[in-house]
């Protein structure tokens, strides 16, 4: 009698572990997109009118406010070397066009993600022995935004090789995996519920070909990573840092989720 | 350091001709705080902070003013309208709850029907050489 | 306690010559010449007002309609009303409260007296109900206004131009301000 008891526990609790997640089970392919190419849409696409018109015309936007700065910041003297970015980074040579698609790239040592803020950083302290400048400041978002609009209108593609492949499937399980007190997973919404609303907005696809973006809740350009804490926040779960690895793997997995989209930095977003 | 945290912008036409109606768009960025929001930690009110007027001017007389209360949302965005009769500077004026004002100009030039420029000057009785 | 000459018309006063005396009379002398100085055209309204935007108000307001509707009277008051005199486009959902883009446009000639002098935009449900006034002139060509305002939930927007010749005109619409989707 306690003998099949103690099997009815063992065998109860086995099927949690089996329980139908999408990804646990090992057979799925780490190269499967939700969306076809058709189906992509652009977070544009779900905005209001009024909106969309702020955000097409160049003046209208307030994101081309950072735009500007960075363009200045981009061309003034920034550290101890006495040099500005255009020493190497000019229109004959390494131009910055077309470069967003290599982020988050890999790091020196191949162990880590760099996204294109930390990447910014690390030109700052080796090539031109300045401090380093603070994760999500004006300063930095403006540089970041301005490198982003270098390359607007150009399709968002993201190469995934041999060395990134395992960042892409973490990011995936991240993306996939049910968070905070409200027990959500991002793909619940944005893979299968894109269109329909809720609450009086309509749930977009979720990608990141607008960002850095100028957000309306905030009055401010935002990151990727200032916007996934955000998400983290409205499911109730602990947000990470600004620039932790998880939300590189994670920006990895979501930029490359839409290829082929066109990069519409500085994008008005709510 | 090129890094000012007070950005003006102003876009008006180059080129307009005599008595067209010339639309102005003009961009600050200020965060214009309304003074009831408070601090989620500490429970402190931030204090208020935003642009009270802007004046506008063309060749130095003032042509529209307007006043702003807490209720205009940030990075605040106008466009207007005005009427030109000759060539003249623009100037935009904001000025802020402690009375600091900061400035933008830009210049329009006005053209009469058969492509003469018409040019801001006047003459008085005493500088006409004849009569 | 001798009389001074220094303050005409209140006689009922008598301020002692004293440091202390010359010190509380120019408070009360600099008191009334400030507060009669604001009562001056467009800027503060009559004695209604009790909750006009002073300089440094700070604290938490919470929002009262009847007081916006006094505020609207007292601009209406003995006024003569005119029929289509000012347009105002605003969406109908707003995508959020922080930016609400509006439109106003006045049909008048813009010649004489036939001009806009004051064009108030007010919100009812706001803690501060008034926005924006705008004045315009002669030389401006017409007075057609793009703007964008903070709304804290779904109420109307109310635009009323107050002309040269002392008719007004006013245009209401209902903005919905929504709670977003996760928040």
């Amino acid at each position: 009698m306690k003998f099949l008891l103690f099997l009815f526990f063992v065998i109860l609790g086995s099927s949690f572990s089996l329980s139908s997640e999408e990804i646990l089970n090992n057979d799925y392919n780490l190269y499967d997109r939700p969306y076809s190419t058709d189906e992509l849409r652009s977070g544009r696409s779900f905005l209001k009118k009024e909106t969309m018109k702020m955000e097409i015309d160049d003046f209208d936007n307030p994101g081309m406010i950072w735009v500007e700065r960075g363009k200045e910041l981009f061309s003034s003297v920034l550290g101890k070397n006495k040099f500005s970015c255009l020493k190497c980074h000019n229109e004959s040579e390494n131009s910055l066009i077309g470069v967003v698609s290599n982020f988050p790239k890999l790091s020196e040592d191949n162990m880590s993600l760099v996204n294109l803020e930390q990447q910014i950083n690390i030109c700052l302290k080796n090539n031109m022995k300045a401090e380093p400048l603070v994760l999500e400041s004006k300063a930095l978002l403006s540089l970041s935004s301005y490198i982003t609009f270098l390359s607007k209108g150009m399709p968002v593609n993201v190469k995934i090789d041999h060395n990134k492949e395992k960042f892409l499937k973490k990011g995936k399980e991240l993306y996939f995996k049910r968070i905070g007190q409200m027990n959500l997973a991002c793909n619940q919404c944005h893979d299968h519920l894109a269109g329909k609303s809720l609450r009086a907005e309509t749930i977009s696809q979720g990608h990141l070909n607008g960002f850095p973006s100028y957000l309306l809740r905030w009055g401010v350009v935002a990151s990727a990573h200032r916007r996934f804490q955000f998400c983290n926040d409205q499911a109730r779960a602990e947000p990470l840092e600004i620039g932790h690895p998880d939300y590189n793997a994670l920006q990895l997995y979501i930029t490359w989720r839409g290829n082929s989209l066109l990069f519409e930095s500085p994008s008005v977003r709510r | 350091m090129a890094r000012k945290n007070y950005r003006r912008r102003l876009k008006a036409p180059i080129t307009a001709k005599k008595g067209e109606i010339i639309t102005i768009k003009t961009m600050a960025e200020h965060t214009m705080e309304p003074g009831v929001r408070r601090d989620p930690e500490t429970g402190l009110v931030y204090p208020r902070f935003i642009i009270d007027s802007v004046i506008v001017r063309y060749n130095g007389k003032q042509i529209f003013r307007s006043r702003w209360y807490s209720g205009v949302s940030e990075n605040p965005y106008m466009s207007f309208k005005i009427k030109v009769e000759e060539s003249g500077l623009l100037e935009v004026e904001w000025i802020d709850d402690y009375k600091q004002s900061t400035f933008k100009r830009s210049v329009v030039n006005v053209y009469d029907d058969e492509g003469n420029e018409i040019f801001p000057l006047r003459f008085n009785k005493a500088s006409q050489l004849e009569d | 306690m001798k009389k001074s000459n220094y303050f005409g018309k209140l006689k009922n006063i008598n301020i002692p010559l004293t440091r202390r005396g010359l010190l509380v009379g120019t408070l009360f002398y600099s008191l009334f010449g400030i507060t009669s100085k604001l009562y001056s055209k467009g800027e503060v309204g009559g004695p209604f007002r009790d909750r006009f935007q002073s300089f440094r108000q700070t604290f938490r307001v919470e929002p009262n309609p009847e007081e916006a509707r006094r505020i609207i009277n007292n601009i209406f008051k003995g006024r003569k009303r005119r029929d289509n005199l000012i347009t105002l486009v605003a969406p109908d959902i707003a995508e959020n409260g922080n930016v609400v883009p509006i439109n106003f446009s006045v049909n008048c000639s813009m010649n004489g007296e036939d001009y806009p002098e004051v064009v108030h935009i007010l919100v009812l449900d706001n803690p501060f109900p008034e926005i924006a006034k705008f004045f315009f002139s002669n030389e401006s060509g017409s007075a057609d206004l793009a703007i964008r305002i903070r709304m804290r939930q779904s109420s109307e927007v109310i635009a009323i131009a107050e002309m040269a010749d002392g008719t007004v005109g006013e245009d209401r619409f209902f903005v919905d301000v929504t709670i977003g989707a996760c928040s």
